[in-house]
């Protein structure tokens, strides 16, 4: 389909090196990802990871100021995110800058705590604390997430807890324990930078070797290994939000990333609700009217995976029927495979995504993103072509196997029902 | 800190232009890189050609287009596109309307032939139009759950008015989308929409004189439509200030409990066609325009009142509109109104544009142009912005020249000549009895509005 051809180098400190050169514009995108999330968090502790993350932006010992401000100014675009597995950096610079951008990169790998103080943290911390104000405590629905996670990865298991954390947690935050995490886990050794775009290769490698050589590896981290969730049974949740409409969530445990299973469960997730034509959009929506939306995606991610369906029930509709009509689709699914056509608009729906995802070179899932998510979690970047193969092999009888050994009696539903107006 | 080495040399596309007989205009960039196609047929006509009564026509009826057509159903249509791994996105804006999807290049000619005939043929096939409208019924009385959806539209109510071209709410109100009939919306379609002023913009893998041909096939005996539309000012807002903002009036939509205030502050601009647009370009970089910018560092990186807030300019061929804001906490909603207005009159006049803030909004600009030219989704947006406001051909060209042209000096004065100290439109969206009292200390006009921006006694 599309080939990504790549280099990839390790350097003494441990640091990962991946290469992909692409000079059809003069931009180069660099993308570094840490092996560490929220599931590195200890419970009480959490919100950490992404915390951190902020910090990373505010300034290093030899640039103890925004990172923002030099790399603006040179037209890039930068961000960084964070999720339960990892934490990842990005700027997309002008082919010219390349040796700026990576400057920055290793000072703020080595050398980061020299310039954090108290002042520039509890202005991160009030930030983080507004970000999670306005991605989910002022958002409709935003707290059905933060409700499901926990109860989707009972603990001990690392995903318990969701990623942007409580606010209690990050207002008991010190100074102290980010110098410490910092120590564990910012290193090059627990490292892995992809380079794409325009790029002469031996150049690029003798770039990092000088700003990265010298940089000291931490101890060695244990990787974490996939762990099935302990969820036994059926748990029923329901909450209230300022929204006129109720939505039903239905979450399932499921395998984790890069298992036999999740070409098919995509798949699946595809056929029930991707697009107008899906199952459950045209039942629910188009034909019956019963639901205003519905949406299903299989999340498979390091250590375990959740395949989600969500409905928003539509006004004067009993969510109750919905539900059913939900469980009816897949009890059917699980017996009646999909058809021919169902399939062939999967798989080229799932095609177009994954061209489309590598049209970038940077930012979020471009090409530099995709190289270290298969380096880091699968230890291949050569999967970023491959990979994308796994999906051509499905079979309809697949499809309708890991709906039945999935999507079964292990599972949350969460009702969030509009909050009863007082009387005015 | 290591410097740069010798700039690369960059040529943005220069589009190959076709006119059909029909007045079609077809815009082809070809980008062989990657097996996908993104096309789009740009329409010179939106919300501006709402009837005053008839508030959300034309997206009602754009909306319709997917919905079926002489020898499509609406199911049909979803199938077909879906099964060529394609999705075709129908949007109408307040000046034009885009139809538009993306495919891989085995598959594009099948999606071009949908879009073809939805564009068309549509039929607003009764039944659908039912489903469609209680759809868009809850989809309104929906927009009352998020401050996030409440503000921007009760701003732009607000500073434009509530029933002119401009301001007027594009996906209708109640009253409107329950009265609209079939035959209205098949009547405004044919009357507003066809090849005259439109744009069909295409890049990736192809080749120019194909796309011709198909263009031709496709939409060459396709009849000029009678109301050829252009942005145009209607009623009271034909002045470039079209705003009928109250200046220094606070306003407030309730949100009880809400964890954060919405800010939403407004000000209407000068045309898209004003010889100042570049110059005002530069001076949103510096006031609200990026990260780095003042309000963000001020707001966020200094005080840590919000997650991020930010500026921005709709530019339109009427009078345009810079909104300001962001989310705050709940608790610092009046600091952060201070804070707000304390940077429109630092820019105006305490602090103007500095030097340095000035290189640097000139330098980010020029040295982040060719990323801009990535996708080829990037791409048909580029061709339809030359579209929409009638730019040259060579003006992606002559782009950094543009940039390299304005003067510190420029940008300062334009923050003279356009940019108001107060805001036109002050709106925060937020938990009334909590904020009410701190905005009342400032000294300004509250008034309080519903969700739509309408005032409440």
């Amino acid at each position: 389909m599309i080939s990504v051809p790549f280099e990839k180098h390790v350097l003494p400190n441990g640091l990962e090196l991946i290469l992909h050169q692409d000079r059809s514009l003069p931009v180069v995108a660099i993308n570094v990802w840490y092996h560490v999330g929220s599931k590195n968090e200890k419970p009480g502790r959490t919100g950490f990871a992404h915390l951190f993350e902020h910090v990373m932006f505010e300034g290093s010992k030899h640039h103890n100021r925004s990172y923002f401000e030099p790399l603006q100014k040179i037209g890039a675009n930068l961000n960084g995110s964070t999720n339960p597995d990892r934490t990842n950096y990005w700027e997309n610079v002008p082919s010219n800058y390349l040796e700026l951008a990576l400057w920055l990169e290793s000072d703020r790998m080595g050398y980061l705590l020299d310039a954090l103080d108290q002042q520039r943290f509890d202005v991160q911390r009030d930030v983080v604390k507004n970000e999670r104000r306005q991605s989910y405590e002022n958002r409709p629905y935003g707290m059905a997430h933060l409700l499901l996670q926990p109860e989707v990865f009972p603990l001990p298991h690392p995903y318990n807890w969701p990623t942007i954390g409580s606010q209690e947690d990050l207002d008991s935050a010190k100074l102290e324990d980010i110098k410490d995490f910092f120590r564990t886990f910012y290193s090059p050794s627990n490292a892995s930078i992809a380079i794409a775009g325009d790029i002469d290769l031996d150049q690029a490698l003798q770039l990092v070797e000088k700003y990265f050589g010298d940089l000291t590896p931490a101890a060695p981290i244990a990787k974490m290994q996939p762990i099935a969730s302990g969820l036994a049974g059926v748990k029923v949740l329901s909450t209230e939000d300022d929204v006129q409409l109720e939505r039903r969530y239905v979450v399932w445990p499921s395998p984790p990333a890069f298992d036999e299973w999740e070409p098919a469960l995509d798949v699946l997730s595809t056929v029930l609700a991707d697009g107008k034509g899906s199952r459950l959009y045209r039942h629910l929506v188009h034909d019956t009217e019963m639901a205003r939306d519905v949406a299903a995606f299989a999340y498979s991610q390091e250590l375990s995976g959740e395949f989600f369906i969500q409905a928003t029930t539509s006004k004067g509709e009993e969510t109750a029927r919905v539900s059913d009509a939900i469980a009816h689709e897949i009890a059917t699914i699980k017996k009646t495979p999909p058809t021919n056509e169902e399939m062939e608009r999967a798989r080229n729906q799932i095609e177009t995504h994954f061209v489309r995802t590598l049209e970038r070179t940077g930012g979020f899932g471009g090409r530099a993103d995709q190289l270290n998510y298969f380096n880091v979690l699968a230890g291949d970047p050569a999967l970023v072509t491959t990979y994308p193969d796994r999906y051509k092999t499905v079979t309809a009888e697949q499809v309708s196997e890991a709906a039945s050994q999935f999507l079964g009696e292990r599972r949350v539903e969460l009702t969030v029902s509009p909050k009863e107006k007082s009387g005015e | 800190m290591p410097g740069a080495a010798a700039e690369p040399s960059f040529t943005p596309p220069v589009p190959t232009r076709t006119t059909l007989s029909n007045g079609l205009t077809v815009l082809v960039v070809e980008r062989p890189d990657l097996p996908m196609v993104a096309f789009g047929l740009l329409m010179r006509a939106g919300a501006t050609g709402d009837p005053a009564d008839k508030p959300g026509m034309t997206n009602l009826a754009v909306t319709m287009l997917a919905e079926g057509t002489a020898s499509r159903t609406s199911q049909q249509i979803s199938d077909e596109m879906e099964r060529m791994g394609s999705d075709l996105h129908t949007q109408a804006g307040r000046e034009t309307t885009v139809v538009s999807a993306e495919a891989l290049e085995s598959q594009w000619r099948g999606a071009l032939e949908v879009v073809a005939d939805v564009v068309r043929n549509p039929s607003f096939p009764a039944e659908d139009l039912e489903r469609i409208r209680r759809q868009r019924l809850t989809d309104l009385s929906r927009i009352a759950d998020d401050p996030a959806a409440i503000a921007p539209r009760a701003a732009r109510a607000l500073l434009y008015g509530q029933t002119s071209s401009y301001g007027h709410p594009a996906s209708g109100t109640e009253a409107s989308v329950q009265s609209l009939k079939r035959t209205e919306l098949a009547e405004h379609y044919a009357s507003h929409f066809g090849p005259t002023g439109a744009t069909f913009v295409v890049a990736g893998q192809v080749t120019a004189a194909e796309v011709v041909a198909l263009t031709e096939r496709h939409f060459g005996d396709w009849q000029p439509q009678p109301l050829p539309q252009t942005g145009t000012l209607t009623g009271t807002d034909t002045s470039p200030d079209a705003s009928t903002g109250t200046s220094g009036t606070i306003f407030i939509a309730d949100k009880p409990g809400a964890a954060q205030s919405v800010i939403r502050s407004g000000q209407t601009l000068v045309r898209r066609h004003h010889p100042d647009f570049m110059p005002l370009v530069l001076f949103n970089q510096v006031f609200g325009g990026e990260f780095s910018a003042r309000l963000n560092m001020n707001l966020r990186q200094d005080k840590g009142y919000s997650y991020g807030y930010m500026s921005s300019i709709d530019w339109i061929t009427g009078a345009s509109a810079l909104f300001a804001g962001g989310s705050v906490q709940t608790a610092v909603t009046k600091e952060a109104v201070i804070e707000t207005l304390k940077e429109y009159s630092d820019i105006r006049s305490g602090r103007p544009v500095e030097d340095d803030e000035f290189d640097n909004a000139v330098a980010g600009l020029l040295r982040g142009f060719p990323a801009r030219f990535e996708t080829h989704g990037q791409i048909i947006g580029q061709l339809a912005r030359i579209a929409s406001f009638d730019l040259p051909d060579d003006y992606l060209h002559d782009y950094p020249d543009l940039v390299r042209g304005v003067t510190l000096a420029d940008a300062r004065r334009v923050a003279q000549d356009h940019f108001k100290e107060t805001p036109d439109v002050l709106l925060v969206v937020g938990d009334r009895e909590t904020i009410e009292p701190g905005l009342r200390e400032l000294g300004l006009p509250v008034v309080i509005v519903d969700s739509d921006g309408q005032v409440l006694a």
